[in-house]
């Protein structure tokens, strides 16, 4: 392989690394085409000059970079089928509330997400309101089924939505999540967008913009990414 | 457009300027170029920046995004072929609709070009 090819399919691949499905393979080919053109030519060094960074020439094959973001039901939808095992915790929690009240007449916490806290010692951290003996009752259930849960809701969907584009429940509802210029989600950024699941029933706050219309979460805005349709 | 930004124009509003005069003029350059015969990314590139003495400026950044555009649009098709060589080239092709399009917009250009030259003879001969 010559040096030339080399230095077209590192940048290819480059290239490839920012985009998520059909745009990915159409930068690939057709940017494969041209710059083996210009070598040919003997002008590979100003076409790549003129590509500029991966990055850069990635933006100008990403498809989804003047897609609208998606509405707000499809989103809601995909977001029920991807906390499945989130959503399980908390009816468990709710089932096991029911029981309490009935057998001690004891008062219990509904939230979803449930609340969060970490018994340190004698003492615990609670992320978001939460009182440090909510779910006292749950044993296994909180102590290992929530965060369980969790892992999976933020860190598990967030690397897969930022290597794949989209979460199951989002490739089943045709939504993909990129970068406000329709590239690829960096890993940090899927799951920092996600983080807000660890606050207990205030995470809802992060949907607030949709009040007034905006069809961006607040970690949307503050991580730079949006959810919008498949292409084709 | 506010009158602050209409009286000083900044380095970036003439930027922005060029580039939306560029978007239009681009697609008609790249109309024109397929409409006499197909071609593929790379030759069309090299017409684009070579005639018209580089008034152009086209760069691949500006171009496929152009002719994805015009694909989707079914102004022109584009092809995969490989015609005996080892790797294929993908061809760009006018299509029916397409001439119809590009008549339109050579006719709503050759309309700018006359209209703006007599409405600068105009005032010039006005300051005169």
């Amino acid at each position: 392989m010559s040096d030339e090819q080399e230095i077209i399919d590192d940048y290819l691949d480059q290239v490839g690394s920012h985009l998520i499905g059909p745009a990915r393979d159409r930068a690939k080919a057709e940017l494969g085409a041209h710059l083996s053109d210009a070598a040919e030519a003997g002008e590979l060094d100003q076409a790549l000059g003129r590509l500029g960074a991966p990055r850069a020439a990635a933006a100008t094959f990403a498809d989804l970079r003047a897609a609208p973001p998606a509405p707000m039901d499809a989103r809601l939808a995909a977001v029920v089928i991807d906390n499945l095992p989130l959503v399980g915790v908390a009816l468990a929690l709710l089932v096991q509330g029911i029981a309490r009240i009935a057998d001690l007449g004891d008062a219990f916490a509904v939230a979803f997400p449930p609340f969060l806290y970490v018994p340190i010692g004698d003492g615990c951290v609670a992320v978001g309101p939460a009182t440090c003996d909510a779910y006292d009752y749950a044993g296994l259930l909180y102590t290992l089924g929530l965060p369980l849960a969790l892992l999976w809701s933020i860190v598990g969907l967030g690397l897969v939505e930022a290597w794949t584009g989209a979460t199951p429940g989002k490739r089943l509802l045709r939504l993909r999540v990129v970068t406000e210029d329709g590239l690829r989600l960096h890993p940090v950024g899927g799951v920092v967008r996600r983080v807000s699941l660890m606050l207990g029933p205030i995470a809802w706050l992060d949907w607030v913009p949709v009040v007034w219309g905006d069809r961006r979460r607040v970690l949307d805005h503050l991580t730079g990414s949006k959810v919008v349709r498949a292409a084709g | 457009m506010s009158e602050d930004t209409e009286a000083s124009p900044g380095s970036a509003t003439i930027a922005r300027l060029r580039r939306e005069l560029a978007r239009g003029t681009t697609e008609l350059a790249v109309l024109s170029v397929l409409g006499v015969r197909r071609r593929y990314g790379y030759e069309l590139l090299k017409v684009l920046r070579e005639t018209g003495e580089g008034v152009l400026e086209v760069k691949e950044g500006t171009l496929y995004p152009l002719l994805h555009r015009l694909e989707d649009s079914g102004h022109i098709l584009a092809t995969w072929e490989a015609e005996g060589r080892a790797r294929p080239r993908k061809y760009y092709v006018m299509t029916a609709e397409g001439r119809t399009y590009l008549a339109m917009l050579r006719a709503e250009w050759s309309g700018l070009v006359d209209g703006m030259r007599q409405l600068l003879d105009t005032l010039g001969e006005v300051r005169e």
